[in-house]
């Protein structure tokens, strides 16, 4: 708790890989790990209980008998995950054995035809249950009660007139008893049938149209029918599916068993619910897998085996069974309810960050970045028409292009700028722009990549995805927050992806973690690919291409930092720091008419925020303890644009100190003599005439020189 | 404690001892403090107030300012001294009290002369912080803390100071009586006139204590679970009280008072003024910290944003109940309210924040 020795623990907490526990729980596969834990648990209880029961001999027999409880389990597993329960499995699995031991002990049908006639007549029963629940929409509970009444005494009442006659015309018949008693490579055939049912079924599930319509119903029925599933149909097809499995189960069981009686599948509604349940199944549908309702199966099974085994009346072993289910269903309704909030204390994961000792601001320290108001005399254009103009670009003809919370981009021309056209839709959300040598305009859009438009409006993806790095738990290969981009003199696409762990509309937690989460991936337009070019950065952000093209300079927002990085020549890729003490936190970069940099300042730095940054168990409980509104910031209410040479010298600052125009300035574009500003959160643009620019500069003109396209017309001159 | 806690939230589901109440019912936010009356003058950090027969005195710094006229902006100096005032109270029978840091109480008597009380049975008084004159001509004055001046109260508050006392300096200057000890900062104090209780708040504690005449070793809770630091509490004509609070609490104020390590770290190494302490002033300075919540979004500072200052007035009925309040809400301008005085139906309030004396209960045309 304490962090009386700063120096060694907390430093060292860096290298603590805290972050991935939240990693970890995001995870989808995070609800199984409960339910196969609980399985080796039991597993391993039973061994110890029994000794010899995990041998070679006890797992045969046992799973002989699991493979038909298994079936039947898969089935329920499908209707619940459609968001149904069917309680007349056992009825079911009962007139399947029932039938399956007439057709062949009696009418001797061969088993190659009794066995698709018993599954069929399972897909009939089961299409009783769809009509009634699917298609006319009558409870499943009541209809499944009344068809298991139903099917139970057709049962009892067959049995009456057909045990006799099954028992006495029984027969040697080696395909039946390949079924019921046979191996496969030493394992049984059914416990064979059942994990290649289970495959497929996985498979169907995961990969296939229906399964995925099925999830969509019992997840959210309505959502599913306005996204145009038909869900009389998945639903119908789900109780279909389900007793034809418990039939094929019923057909495995009379091949083992030979015989039939009145107790033939009673109770096996409620051991398979216990069963998918306690695997994590949800009942209220939409969440499970195949494979967490099989680790139920074999949980719930290997339970009343081992109770059966020691001894344990069948009353007692019914309790024991009922007390499972209780307490599994409450841990899915606790987890269900708490996973999210879990996952939201844990995430955000602090680590130890010293940046270096900020330079003075305060008016009369004689520092470059004195604080003055030279902000405020300027000129605000799209007031209350652009919300949130994270970058400002212009293009050739002087028109203005900016990217919105909606993920539109507007362009503004005219007459100071006042026609506001949508030129493109892309969504997301548009950060960082830039002119190609097309006159495209290619834009970083969180959440979504990097995306072009071409000058006539038309949007088109160049790329959302990298390659994936190998240690790492959550999926890297996702452009999660892409920021800002500069186009290299061959037409790559050098752009930052700020973090792999937070998404744009978090951005500031990533500062609050201080960890090294960005990167700066590289496109190649040539063969189309996207490479990390490089990785373990603080939020990398603005990007801006040197004048020379063999580097670039790139800002870390909360590292605080602007760096240069090589594309070319000796020392590609590697990174050497230009400023290492900026007072703020840095946007983007652009290039000034006289060759040096602008940079935006979103926010700035506070002591308390800098000492908080070296103190990760301050973050972690307060992260936890403090609600979100209530969290420390850096202060991004007071910003500015500072002019810096290549050598990292700051030559001009421009504050905004009455905090009204320029909250959260992001971006800054010089043209022909005007500074145009945007704003992370704000709802206007504003420009500042520029004393010592020079009046004929124009962004993509100084990229790309005079258009090389016939027709297209020429930057203006001022 | 911890166990407690826990069982009340995770068990009882009550809110825990700890837990800022909501804003809500008679506390409501409002804009009232900022569209209500204010005087003319701009005063610099006003904070103690007084209301004479046909003169508001207020502190100011150093000094006390004496506004008369019709709309009170006649503005001339009663007396300077060379530390700050405090607080300020005025009686016809006893004249101008002022409470001077590392004075004591300085008694400006109505036929002229000056007198300094100081002595009490324990350790002299330094660091008065609020005074009130009670029925029979005594003197209540409450000490903010033993060891912190009353303007380095956002020191004490992070060293979590419990150090006041409640003092009773009797009218024949006899050496003062102890009344209470072991207070976490008291600033207001004010008697009750229908059972002559004494009401004392305790900023760091938020809650009243009502310390009852015959039994002054036993001191009751009268209000508790406050969402701001109260400063003066001050009684009205009507037998009700106004009460003011200097700031909010807020989460992270909160959290930082339970984070021993960060706390020292922050009080060694930071100018308290860019602290995550509340302030009284809404200007922002450069190097402060902000909450997230506090971050312009649109161009503008939402007002239900976590307050680093605020400007609160609360009135209160003879029973201490909450009926009314009074806000400068966080993007509000008039913070840092303390200093309170009642003149007949009329109250002021000084905005110490704000370089300004407000009058909560009028309009903006009516006043001036």
């Amino acid at each position: 708790m304490s962090d009386a020795s700063p120096l060694s623990l907390s430093r060292l907490q860096r290298y603590w890989p805290s972050h991935l526990v939240g990693e970890v729980l995001a995870k989808p596969w995070i609800d199984s790990v409960v339910p196969m834990t609980v399985m080796v648990i039991v597993l391993l209880i039973a061994q110890m209980l029994i000794p010899g029961y995990l041998g070679l001999g006890n797992l045969v027999s046992v799973s002989r008998e699991f493979a038909e409880f298994g079936m039947v389990s898969l089935g329920m597993a499908i209707v619940v995950f459609c968001g149904g329960i069917d309680l007349s499995v056992g009825g079911v699995y009962a007139l399947a054995n029932l039938a399956a031991l007439y057709l062949i002990n009696v009418l001797g049908v061969p088993v190659v035809l009794a066995v698709p006639i018993v599954i069929v007549l399972g897909g009939l029963l089961g299409a009783i249950n769809g009509f009634l629940i699917g298609i006319l929409k009558i409870r499943a509970f009541l209809v499944t009660l009344a068809t298991l009444v139903i099917f139970r005494a057709a049962v009892n009442l067959l049995l009456l007139n057909f045990a006799s006659q099954i028992t006495a015309a029984y027969t040697e018949n080696a395909t039946w008893d390949f079924l019921g008693i046979g191996k496969i490579a030493g394992v049984p055939t059914n416990v064979v049938v059942l994990a290649i049912l289970a495959v497929v079924l996985h498979l169907l599930h995961t990969r296939s149209r229906l399964g995925w319509h099925i999830q969509a119903v019992g997840g959210a029925r309505r959502a599913a029918h306005h996204a145009g599933i038909h869900v009389r149909w998945s639903i119908f097809s789900a109780y279909v599916a389900c007793s034809a499995l418990s039939a094929l189960g019923g057909l495995f069981y009379g091949a083992r068993q030979g015989s039939i009686g009145f107790d033939t599948g009673v109770g096996l509604e409620i051991a398979v619910l216990a069963a998918i349940v306690l695997g994590g199944v949800a009942l209220g549908g939409g969440r499970g897998s195949v494979a967490r309702a099989m680790a139920g199966a074999v949980i719930t099974l290997v339970l009343t085996n081992v109770l059966v085994r020691l001894g344990v009346q069948g009353g007692a072993t019914s309790t024991v069974l009922g007390i499972v289910l209780l307490i599994a269903i409450g841990f899915d309704v606790k987890w269900q309810k708490n996973r999210h909030k879990i996952l939201q204390k844990a995430y955000v994961s602090p680590a130890f960050l010293k940046l270096h000792t900020p330079p003075d601001i305060k008016p009369g320290s004689g520092s470059p970045y004195e604080l003055n108001d030279r902000l405020r005399g300027a000129e605000v254009l799209a007031l209350g028409l652009v919300d949130g103009p994270e970058d400002v670009i212009l293009d050739r003809q002087g028109r203005l292009y900016t990217g919105m919370r909606q993920g539109w981009i507007y362009r503004f021309s005219g007459e100071n700028f006042a026609t506001r056209e949508l030129f493109a839709n892309i969504g997301g959300r548009p950060l960082g722009l830039a002119f190609d040598r097309d006159d495209n305009l290619i834009v970083c859009v969180s959440g979504m990549g990097l995306y072009g438009v071409k000058p006539e409006g038309e949007v088109f993806k160049l790329t959302d995805q990298t390659n994936r790095s190998w240690f790492s738990i959550r999926d890297d290969s996702i452009i999660r927050l892409a920021d800002d981009l500069d186009i290299a003199p061959d037409g790559k696409i050098y752009f930052s992806d700020a973090s792999v762990r937070y998404d744009l509309h978090s951005w500031i937690f990533d500062g609050l973690e201080g960890r090294r989460n960005g990167r700066i991936l590289c496109y190649d337009p040539a063969t189309a690919t996207t490479r990390t070019f490089v990785s373990g950065l603080i939020f990398p952000n603005g990007i801006c291409m040197e004048a020379d093209g063999r580097s670039f300079l790139f800002a870390e927002s909360y590292g605080c930092m602007v760096s240069r990085c090589w594309i070319e020549g000796p020392k590609r890729g590697r990174v050497e720091r230009v400023i290492k003490d900026l007072p703020g936190i840095p946007d983007n970069i652009n290039r000034a008419s006289d060759g040096n940099y602008w940079l935006a300042m979103v926010g700035m730095r506070s002591p308390v925020w800098d000492l908080a940054l070296t103190m990760p168990g301050f973050r972690v409980r307060m992260v936890k303890r403090v609600p979100r509104d209530e969290w420390l910031a850096p202060n991004l209410n007071l910003g500015c644009v500072i002019k810096f040479a290549a050598d990292g010298r700051i030559l001009d600052c421009l504050w905004d100190g009455a905090r009204i125009n320029n909250p959260a300035i992001t971006s800054m574009r010089e043209h022909q003599g005007w500074l145009y500003l945007g704003g992370l959160t704000s709802n206007r643009i504003t420009r500042i005439k520029l004393d010592r620019a020079d009046p004929a500069f124009v962004g993509p003109v100084a990229y790309w020189g005079a258009p090389r396209i016939a027709g297209s017309q020429a930057g203006q001159p001022a | 404690m911890i166990l407690a806690d826990l069982f009340n939230e995770l068990v009882l589901r009550r809110p825990s001892q700890r837990a800022i109440p909501n804003l809500d019912g008679p506390w409501l936010p409002n804009d009232r403090l900022e569209t209500c009356a204010r005087l003319a003058p701009d005063i610099a950090g006003p904070d103690g107030l007084a209301a004479g027969d046909d003169m508001l005195y207020v502190a100011s710094g150093p000094r006390i300012l004496g506004l008369s006229g019709p709309g009170f902006d006649q503005v001339r100096e009663v007396a300077g001294f060379d530390a700050p005032v405090a607080c300020l109270a005025w009686d016809r029978r006893i004249g101008l009290v002022a409470g001077v840091s590392g004075t004591g109480l300085v008694v400006l008597a109505p036929e002229g002369g000056t007198k300094i009380l100081r002595e009490t049975a324990g350790r002299p008084l330094h660091h008065p912080s609020g005074v009130a004159v009670d029925e029979a001509g005594g003197l209540l004055v409450t000490e903010g803390s033993a060891r912190r001046a009353y303007e380095d109260w956002v020191w004490d508050l992070m060293e979590k100071g419990t150090s006041g006392r409640l003092l009773r300096f009797p009218p024949d200057g006899a050496p003062a009586a102890v009344l209470a000890e072991g207070l976490a900062f008291p600033i207001g104090v004010a008697q009750r006139p229908d059972d002559g209780m004494v009401l004392v708040a305790e900023a760091w504690r938020h809650r009243i204590l009502g310390i009852p005449p015959s039994s002054p070793s036993r001191p009751q809770v009268v209000l508790d679970g406050l969402p701001g630091y109260p400063a003066r509490i001050a009684a009205g004509a009507d037998g009700g009280f106004a009460l003011s609070f200097f700031a909010l609490r807020t989460q992270l104020v909160e959290f930082v008072l339970r984070e021993e390590a960060f706390r020292r770290r922050m009080m060694e190494t930071i100018d308290p003024e860019c602290w995550i302490a509340p302030s009284l002033s809404a200007v922002e300075h450069h190097l402060q910290p902000v909450q997230f919540g506090a971050l312009r979004s649109q161009n503008i500072k939402k007002p239900w944003a976590p307050p680093r200052s605020y400007g609160l007035v609360v009135q209160l009925d003879a029973g201490l109940a909450p009926i009314a309040s009074f806000h400068s809400r966080a993007n509000g301008f008039n913070h840092g309210t303390s200093g309170l005085a009642w003149q007949g139906e009329r109250l002021f309030v000084a905005a110490r924040g704000a370089d300004r004396i407000l009058l909560p209960l009028e309009e903006q045309e009516g006043a001036a």
